[in-house]
C-alpha cells in the first residue's frame, strides 16, 4: 500500500499531523523532533519566511513580524502585513500545512494522497471553505473535513466500549471553545448538538492573567505602558506561568528588562492559583453558557451525559477541570494527551473512509452546525417588508440532507430574482452572516407571485452547501456559483496565491534546527542577566561561527550543546 | 413518502409491529439501518431512511394515544415534580435562605427586608447587584428564592426586570454549590421558555403562565390561554401554537389546552370554516378563470360562478378577508358536494393555475386548518377504537366524530 492517509489538525496555537500505523493512530513528529509543530509564520529581515517553532520563538523579538492565532480570522478578508509582505489568513495556514506536509512525506518517504482535516463543529461554510482553500494552496488533497470533537470521541474510542453510551466533549484549545453532545448506539455515533465560541481559548485566559498582571505593575511599579515588544514578553511569560500553575498552587513570574514606555525595568510578580482562577470567572462563564447551550439543542440534562471528555491543551488547567465536574456532576476523560486526541481522531476517520479493516466499521451522523436560508420578502398588508430570513436547512438537522422551499415572485413582470444565501439564527438577513448571491434570470413575465422558483439546498457531510434552483412554469434549472464572497477563491487566484507561495524564500528544511535553536536561545537571551546570560552568548556565537564556515561537524556540536543549555535555563528560570 | 414506505425503510415487518415497537424500539431499528446505509458511503439510502424515521417520530403521539398512555418524556417528567411541592425540601431551602445573608453583605440586607416586606421589585434591583458585585468566593442567594423573585415579576408585569434578574442568574450558575434541586430546575427551564415566549403574547397570559410556574398548577393559566385563543382567528391560532410548539415546550406540555379537550364547538366552527373556504376558493378560482382567462372548469357551478364574479375581480384590489368573506356566502349557496377529496384536489389545480395571489394565501390558510383538523380526527379515532376495545363504548364522542370534513 503505498497511499499516505493522514489526519490534520490545524490549531490555533499548534498544528499536528497524525496516521493510522497497523490500527493504532500515531503523532508524527517534525523536522525537530516535536509532536507539536506551532501554528506560527515568520517573515526574517532578508526577506525568507520561516513556519513553526522558530517563528514562535521570534514572536518574543520580532512581534511585528510574526502571524500568531490566524485561524480566528479564517474566512475574513483580514490580511496580514509581515515584513513588507501581505498574507491572508489562508495563506498563513496554508505555510503551517506546508511545513507538515513536507514532515510527514521525508518521515514516511511518500507523498500525502489524501488528508481529513479538522476544524471546530462552530466553524461556519466560509471558514471550512477558508480551510479547503488553505490545503488546496498546500497542495494536499483534502478528502473531507471533519468536526474536532468528532475526532475526539474516536480517538478515545468511545465507539469500541461494548456499551451505549451519550458523551458531552469539552474542547478548549488556544483559541476557540467548543461542545458537542453526542450519543452511540448500535455502533452508530450520532452527534446531536454543538455548540461554541469562536473567540474563546487558552489565549484568553493567558491573556487574563496579563491584563492582571499589567494592574499589578502599575499598582506595585507604577507602570502605566509597555512597549510591543514588552508586552509580547508579557504575555509568553504569562503563558508559562499558566502552565506552571497547572501544576503549582503559587508562581514567580519574572521580567528582567522588561521594556516599558519610559525605558527598561526589571520586574518581578507572584501569583496564585486562586487569584488566576478569580481573573479568568468571566471566561469559565462564557464557558458555562456554551455548554447549557449545547444541552439544550440536544434536549438533554447533564445528568444524562455518561461521559465528559476533555480535549485540547487549555483543559489541562484545574479551573476548566473543576468547571466540567460541576457541571456534570462526574470526573471527565483525560487520559489522552488533550493536544493529540483530536489529530489521532482524524487519523483514525480517514482510515475508516478508507475502510481500513485494522479500524472497525464505525459510522458517523453529523448535524448542520447553522441554519441555512435565503433572503426573502413578503406583504404585509400594503407595505413590502424585506431582507427577511427564510431557512431551509435548520440548525441541527442530519446531515447529508436536501431540501427544497419554493418561492414565488414579489413585482408584477418580475424576470430577475436576486438569491442571497445566508447562515444564521437571526429572523433578519442584516444580522446573519452572507455567503453568496445568485442572480436568476429568464423568468416568464406575469403578475406578482404567480411565478414560482423552487430553491434546493444540499448540504453534504463535508458541510459544503450546493444550490439548485429551478423555475417552475418552464423547468429550467441552474447551480448556483458564489460570486464576491471574502475568502472564495477563483481557480485562477487559486493558482496565483500558490505561484506567489513557491516564489517566498524559504529556510531549507534541514537548516530549521539551528534556525530553531538560534530563535529560542536569541528570546531566551534577552530574558537573562549575569553570568548566565554571558555563558549563552558564548554559546550564540560559537553556533554563528559554525554556520558562517559551513563546518558541519562543529555545526550540530554547537547546536546540541547549545540547546542543552537553553533547556537547562528554562527549567531553572 | 408513505407510512407503509417509511416501515419498510426502516424494517418495520407492520403496522402492528409498529404499534408495540417503543420509541427506543424504533430508534434502534433507524440506527440499525443507518449501519446498513453510512451517510459517508451511501449518502441517498441514508436520507431515505433519515426521513422514514423523521415521518415515523412524528406519528409517535398517535402511537402513544393508541396504546392509551401517554408518552412519558423526560420534559413531562420534570413537570411532575415541579407540580407537586414536597414539604421537606421547601423546609430545607428556607435555612438556607436565612443562611445566607448573615453573611451580611449591604445588598444581601436590602434583599431580606425586601422579602420580609413582600416588595419583589426591591429584591430583584438587589439580587441584580448582588449578581453584578459577585466574586468567585463570594456567598450567592438561594436559587430557589430567586427564581421565585424572578416569577413574581412576570407575574407583576416587571418583564424587563424579570428578564435581566434571570439573565445574571443563569449567567451566575457555574459559581453555585452544586446543581439544582429538581423543582428549582423545573422551575428554571420553564421560566427560560417564558422569557422566549413573553413578546409573543399579551401580559395576562404571561402573568398567569408565571403564576403558574410559581404555584405549579396550570389550571388557571390553562383558563387564560383558552380565554386568549378564543379570541383570536383560525390562522393567529395556528401561529401562538406553533410558537408555543417550538420555543416553549414544556410549557406548551404544561398550559395548552390538550387536544382531545379543545372544545366541540371549536371543533365544528373550525369544520365549518374550512368547508366554506373550500367553496369560496373553488368559486373565487373558476371564476377568475372564466372572466380573466378562459372557459370555467366542467364541474364548477355556472351560477355560482357568476355571482362571484363580481367578488373574484374585486378580490384584485380588496383586502383578502373581504372577498373571502362574500365568496364564502356565494358559494354555500352553492352546491353540497359529495366527495371531498376530489373537490380538494380540484381546487388545489384551480389554485395553482390562476393567477390570483390572494387566493394563494387563502390556499395556506385553508390547508394549515385543514391539517389540524386531520389530526383532531385521528387522534378521535384512536381513542374511540381504545374505547371500543375496553368494552366501553362512548356515544357520545363517537357521535361528534367527524365522518368527512
Amino acid at each position: 500500500m503505498n497511499e499516505l492517509h493522514v489526519g490534520i489538525d490545524l490549531g490555533t496555537t499548534y498544528s499536528l499531523v497524525s496516521v493510522v500505523v497497523d490500527g493504532e493512530p500515531r503523532v508524527i513528529k517534525n523536522g525537530l523532533g516535536e509532536l507539536l509543530t506551532p501554528s506560527a509564520v515568520h517573515v526574517t529581515e532578508d526577506g525568507t519566511v520561516l513556519v513553526g517553532s522558530a517563528a514562535r520563538a521570534k514572536a518574543t523579538t520580532a512581534p511585528k513580524r510574526t502571524a500568531l492565532s490566524f485561524k480566528r480570522d479564517m474566512g475574513t478578508d483580514r490580511r496580514f502585513e509581515l515584513g513588507g509582505k501581505s498574507f491572508t489568513p489562508e495563506e498563513l495556514s496554508a505555510l503551517v500545512l506546508q511545513a507538515l506536509k513536507q514532515d510527514v512525506e521525508a518521515e514516511l518517504g511518500r507523498p500525502i494522497s489524501e488528508a481529513v482535516v479538522t476544524v471546530p463543529a462552530y466553524f461556519g461554510e466560509l471558514q471550512r471553505r477558508a480551510t479547503r482553500t488553505a490545503c488546496e494552496l498546500a497542495g494536499i488533497p483534502v478528502e473531507r473535513i471533519i468536526n474536532e470533537p468528532t475526532a475526539a470521541a474516536l480517538a478515545y474510542g468511545l465507539h469500541e466500549k461494548q456499551r451505549e453510551l451519550c458523551a458531552a466533549v469539552l474542547d478548549l484549545g488556544g483559541g476557540t471553545f467548543d461542545v458537542t453532545i453526542l450519543e452511540i448506539m448500535e455502533g452508530v455515533v450520532e452527534i446531536q448538538a454543538s455548540a461554541g465560541d469562536l473567540r474563546l481559548g487558552g489565549d484568553d485566559f493567558a491573556s487574563s492573567m496579563a491584563l492582571r498582571c499589567q494592574s499589578l505593575l502599575e499598582r506595585d511599579y507604577g507602570i502605566a505602558a509597555l512597549t510591543d515588544t514588552g508586552q509580547a514578553r508579557l504575555g509568553e511569560a504569562c503563558e508559562l506561568a499558566k502552565r506552571r500553575l497547572s501544576f503549582e498552587e503559587q508562581t514567580r513570574i519574572a521580567l528582567p528588562a522588561l521594556p516599558t514606555a519610559s525605558g527598561p525595568r526589571d520586574i518581578e510578580l507572584s501569583i496564585s492559583r486562586a487569584e488566576f482562577d478569580e481573573a479568568c470567572s468571566p471566561l469559565l462563564a462564557r464557558m458555562t453558557r456554551v455548554v447549557e447551550r449545547a444541552l439544550r439543542d440536544a434536549g438533554r440534562e447533564p445528568r444524562q451525559i455518561d461521559e465528559v471528555l476533555l480535549v485540547g491543551g487549555a483543559t489541562r488547567m484545574p479551573c476548566v477541570v473543576r468547571l466540567s465536574s460541576q457541571l456534570f456532576s462526574r470526573l471527565p476523560l483525560r487520559v489522552l494527551p488533550p493536544d493529540e486526541a483530536v489529530a489521532m481522531g482524524a487519523a483514525i476517520q480517514v482510515a475508516l473512509k478508507k475502510g481500513d479493516s485494522a479500524v472497525g466499521d464505525l459510522v458517523v451522523t453529523d448535524i448542520a452546525p447553522f441554519t441555512l436560508g435565503v433572503a426573502s420578502g413578503s406583504h404585509r398588508g400594503s407595505a413590502l417588508v424585506q431582507g427577511l430570513f427564510s431557512p431551509i436547512i435548520e440548525r441541527g438537522t442530519v446531515l447529508p440532507v436536501s431540501r427544497v422551499e419554493r418561492f414565488a415572485t414579489l413585482a408584477e413582470d418580475q424576470t430577475r430574482l436576486l438569491l442571497e444565501v445566508y447562515q444564521g439564527e437571526h429572523s433578519l438577513c442584516a444580522q446573519n452572516q452572507k455567503l453568496g448571491q445568485y442572480e436568476l434570470t429568464g423568468i416568464p413575465a406575469g403578475p406578482a407571485g404567480t411565478q414560482e422558483v423552487d430553491v434546493r439546498f444540499t448540504y453534504d457531510m463535508n458541510g459544503v452547501l450546493d444550490v439548485d434552483t429551478t423555475i417552475c412554469s418552464t423547468g429550467e434549472s441552474a447551480v448556483f456559483t458564489i460570486e464576491s464572497v471574502p475568502g472564495r477563491l477563483s481557480r485562477k487566484e487559486i493558482d496565483e496565491a500558490r505561484a506567489r507561495l513557491k516564489r517566498l524564500k524559504f529556510h531549507a528544511r534541514d537548516a530549521l534546527p539551528n534556525v530553531t535553536a538560534l530563535a529560542r536561545a536569541d528570546a531566551l537571551y534577552v530574558e537573562l542577566t549575569g553570568a548566565d546570560r554571558a555563558v549563552l552568548g558564548v554559546c550564540i556565537s560559537e553556533l554563528r561561527l559554525a554556520l558562517e564556515q559551513q563546518a558541519s561537524s562543529r555545526i550540530n556540536a554547537s547546536r546540541e550543546r547549545l540547546l542543552r543549555l537553553v533547556s537547562e535555563l528554562d527549567r531553572r528560570g | 413518502m408513505e407510512f407503509a414506505e417509511a416501515l419498510l425503510a426502516l424494517g418495520v415487518g407492520g403496522a402492528s409491529e409498529w404499534e408495540t415497537l417503543s420509541a427506543e424500539g424504533l430508534k434502534r431499528a433507524y440506527l440499525k439501518k443507518v449501519r446498513a446505509h453510512p451517510p459517508e458511503r451511501d449518502p441517498q439510502g441514508f436520507q431515505r431512511v433519515r426521513k422514514a424515521y423523521e415521518l415515523l417520530q412524528g406519528l409517535e403521539p398517535v402511537r402513544a394515544a393508541s396504546r392509551g398512555s401517554a408518552p412519558v418524556s423526560p420534559s413531562t417528567a420534570i413537570r411532575a415534580e415541579s407540580v407537586t411541592p414536597t414539604p421537606e425540601r421547601e423546609a430545607g431551602d428556607e435555612e438556607r435562605v436565612a443562611r445566607a445573608p448573615a453573611l451580611g453583605s449591604s445588598a444581601f440586607d436590602r434583599l431580606q427586608q425586601a422579602l420580609t416586606e413582600q416588595q419583589y421589585d426591591t429584591a430583584a434591583d438587589a439580587l441584580i447587584e448582588i449578581y453584578a458585585s459577585a466574586t468567585l468566593a463570594s456567598p450567592r442567594p438561594a436559587p430557589h428564592l430567586v427564581l421565585s423573585v424572578i416569577t413574581k415579576q412576570f407575574m407583576l408585569g416587571a418583564q424587563d426586570r424579570g428578564r435581566r434578574l434571570f439573565l445574571s442568574f443563569e449567567g451566575d450558575m457555574a459559581h453555585m454549590n452544586g446543581p439544582l434541586g429538581a423543582r428549582q430546575a423545573a422551575s428554571w427551564k420553564l421560566l427560560a421558555e417564558l422569557i422566549a415566549l413573553s413578546a409573543q403574547l399579551p401580559p395576562a397570559v404571561i402573568g398567569a403562565l408565571a403564576g403558574a410556574i410559581e404555584s405549579g398548577n396550570f389550571q388557571q393559566a390553562n383558563e387564560t390561554l383558552r380565554a386568549e385563543l378564543d379570541e383570536r382567528g383560525s390562522q393567529r391560532r395556528l401561529n401562538l401554537e406553533l410558537s408555543l410548539q417550538t420555543s416553549a415546550p414544556t410549557l406548551y406540555e404544561a398550559a395548552w389546552p390538550r387536544t382531545r379537550g379543545v372544545s366541540r364547538k371549536q371543533q365544528r366552527s373550525e369544520q365549518r370554516w374550512a368547508r366554506g373556504m373550500l367553496f369560496s376558493m373553488l368559486v373565487l378560482g373558476s371564476s377568475f378563470m372564466y372572466f380573466v382567462d378562459r372557459a370555467p372548469s366542467r364541474r364548477a357551478d355556472q351560477t355560482a360562478a357568476a355571482r362571484a364574479s363580481d367578488v373574484a375581480r374585486s378580490s384584485e384590489h380588496d383586502s383578502t378577508a373581504h372577498a373571502t368573506n362574500a365568496a364564502i356566502l356565494g358559494a354555500l349557496s352553492a352546491e353540497q358536494a359529495k366527495d371531498l377529496d376530489s373537490v380538494t384536489s380540484k381546487v388545489e389545480k384551480v389554485v395553482r393555475f390562476s393567477r390570483c395571489h390572494q387566493l394563494r394565501a387563502v390556499w395556506a390558510d385553508y390547508t394549515g386548518v385543514v391539517r389540524r383538523l386531520k389530526g383532531y380526527e385521528s387522534v378521535m379515532r384512536e381513542y374511540e377504537a381504545h374505547r371500543v376495545d375496553a368494552g366501553t363504548t362512548c356515544p357520545q364522542l363517537a357521535s361528534e366524530l367527524p365522518v368527512s370534513l
